[in-house]
């Protein structure tokens, strides 16, 4: 007789039956695991939270008021029926993958991650189990990403044009995770101004003792003459943008990799913390896992390309 | 290839670009370009749904991701394009070398590969025969003016007018059609009714062999038309009866000279 699953897919989210718990509820739950502190995975009105040491402060920063708990990474802790550990995803500061163990049998819920390493976060690290739930935000063979250096260059390439003309250089980012590592691969290379949204988030970090440049918050003050300014794509959208001056605005993305995405931005650059199509593939393979699920992004392709290769494989949404 | 890339990469590039790029390419590069961007396209390797199942079968890519590929990337030559993963190395091929490899599938596989992302996208559209970029006409009016050498091809006693044309390849691409007002006029029509090859109306098809100097103000990109330019201000200034028409410089030289 097949065992009951560890983990399955309710309109919450994942939910596992033996320990009691949500991984990254979109509703309101008792228990909550969260895999790191993007909206989409860690949202308000949960009983309780669990998440790493290194996610909580920015989650707190968020969210507000909440009973919530920190794990170090590779720490098995006992809820209910199963054994709990989080390790390294490579997503952002603090991600984690979530592992569930019951009588030997281990099922990984992924998160979001990214297999390369870069300036900032912890590097992903593979998890060997029996069945992965894997994300497949860019899961398509489309998608292949340069070495984090080469993109950086790129980008200091940009902003030292801009700078020659006397033109501030905009990067838009997502205030968590994309602007920081923006600013930690490009420190030393000239003044970087925030947005106050970023610069709240960038201080967050700062304190947990994430190495980031210096940064000043602009509010009001036009940047100083060559400087990069990291913003929400939001911030340029409101009255905030018209204190910049003249400036040339760039994005950062994996979907930029798309012409279709590039039009509209002076600039682009294709710089994800997602997994590319390689990173997805070797991830599951690393995992030696007989059974995969897919969520998020390209499920049904990525799906359907494992059981190609004789693996298990089912897409979950 | 990479700075072609670069220049069409936001669509039709502005003189001023094109004159950037040119003063960073060899004269080969800069003249191949001009072509390209006037409307003179190559002759396509295959349409692009071939190069696409080349690409998927070099990639290993199966049939059912293509189909997924296609529903977020549908442009063919794109998908193509990113269906490689980055080049190892970075790429110093030239135009002039990538337009050379669109020969066969295997001089295009073993060279698309290894150019950025964007230039295969590129590359992909002159190897499809779906490029369309063309120089932006420039607002200020016509670019250079200059003289050139045509041959005659068409006369139309009733104007009377006259189409002249230019080498291109083996072939003859017309060029323009002017008003005849030199004091040679009557002679000119006397050998042309003494010559016709054909008539289509009143055009009279003559042998490509009378040679005329035209002067003109400036050149502006046209598709619509086969030489893709448009003589500005055009008219034929003398019968060139020293030249031989094997003499003409070709299409390729006055927009090499456009520039």
């Amino acid at each position: 007789m097949t065992p009951a699953p560890l983990v399955i897919h309710t309109p919450k989210g994942l939910f596992c039956p033996d320990g009691d718990f949500h991984i990254d509820p979109m509703g309101r739950v008792p228990r909550a695991l969260i895999t790191h502190g993007h909206s989409d995975h860690a949202a308000r009105g949960m009983g309780t939270y669990l998440c790493t040491h290194q996610a909580l402060p920015v989650i707190r920063h968020r969210l507000g008021k909440m009973v919530a708990e920190g794990i170090a990474y590779g720490e098995a802790r006992q809820i209910g029926g199963v054994r709990v550990s989080f390790h390294p995803a490579g997503h952002v500061p603090g991600s984690a993958q979530i592992r569930i163990e019951r009588a030997g049998e281990v099922w990984v819920a992924s998160g979001d991650y990214k297999t390369a390493p870069d300036a900032l976060c912890e590097p992903f690290e593979p998890v060997r189990c029996h069945t992965f739930l894997t994300e497949t935000t860019f899961g398509l063979p489309i998608f292949h990403w340069q070495p984090e250096v080469v993109v950086m260059r790129q980008i200091a390439a940009w902003w030292q044009a801009n700078a020659a003309r006397g033109v501030a250089s905009v990067l838009l980012a997502y205030s968590f995770g994309k602007a920081q590592r923006l600013m930690a691969g490009l420190a030393g290379l000239g003044p970087i101004c925030t947005h106050p949204v970023v610069e709240a988030v960038t201080e967050v970090l700062r304190r947990q003792g994430y190495t980031l440049p210096p940064t000043t918050a602009l509010s009001g003050t036009p940047p100083p003459q060559g400087a990069l300014v990291i913003a929400t794509p939001n911030a340029m959208a409101s009255d905030w943008a018209l204190t910049l001056g003249p400036h040339q605005v760039a994005a950062a993305s994996g979907w930029m990799a798309l012409a279709a995405r590039r039009k509209g931005v002076g600039a682009a650059f294709v710089l994800s913390d997602h997994a590319d199509w390689a990173g997805l593939t070797a991830a599951v393979a690393a995992t030696q896992a007989e059974r995969v699920y897919t969520l998020h992004g390209f499920t049904h392709p990525f799906a359907a390309w494992l059981r190609a290769q004789g693996l298990s494989a089912q897409a979950l949404s | 290839m990479m700075r072609f890339a670069a220049l069409v990469a936001q669509g039709a590039p502005q003189p001023q670009a094109f004159a950037a790029y040119q003063a960073k390419v060899g004269a080969d590069e800069g003249a191949a370009a001009l072509r390209l961007l006037c409307g003179q396209r190559p002759k396509r390797l295959a349409p692009p749904v071939t190069l696409l199942d080349w690409v998927a079968t070099a990639t290993n890519t199966p049939a059912f991701l293509i189909e997924a590929c296609l529903k977020t990337c549908p442009d063919k030559a794109e998908l193509a394009a990113l269906l490689f993963p980055p080049p190892p190395k970075a790429s110093t091929t030239t135009l002039t070398e990538a337009l050379a490899s669109l020969t066969s599938a295997a001089a295009y596989l073993a060279l698309v590969h290894t150019l950025p992302p964007e230039a295969r996208t590129i590359f992909n559209r002159l190897a499809g025969g779906t490029f369309r970029t063309q120089l932006a006409p420039a607002p200020t009016g016509p670019q250079t003016a200059g003289r050139c050498l045509a041959i005659l091809t068409f006369v139309d006693p009733s104007g009377p007018e006259a189409t002249f044309a230019l080498p291109h390849g083996n072939t003859l691409v017309p060029l323009t059609r002017l008003r005849l007002t030199l004091p040679q006029t009557p002679a000119l029509l006397a050998w042309a009714r003494a010559h016709v090859a054909d008539r289509f109306g009143p055009l009279r098809q003559v042998p490509p062999t009378q040679v005329f100097e035209l002067a003109f103000d400036g050149i502006t990109p046209n598709a619509r038309r086969k030489s893709g330019i448009d003589l500005v201000g055009g008219r034929v200034t003398s019968w060139a009866q020293d030249v031989q028409a094997c003499d003409v410089p070709p299409l390729s030289a006055l927009l090499a000279q456009q520039t």
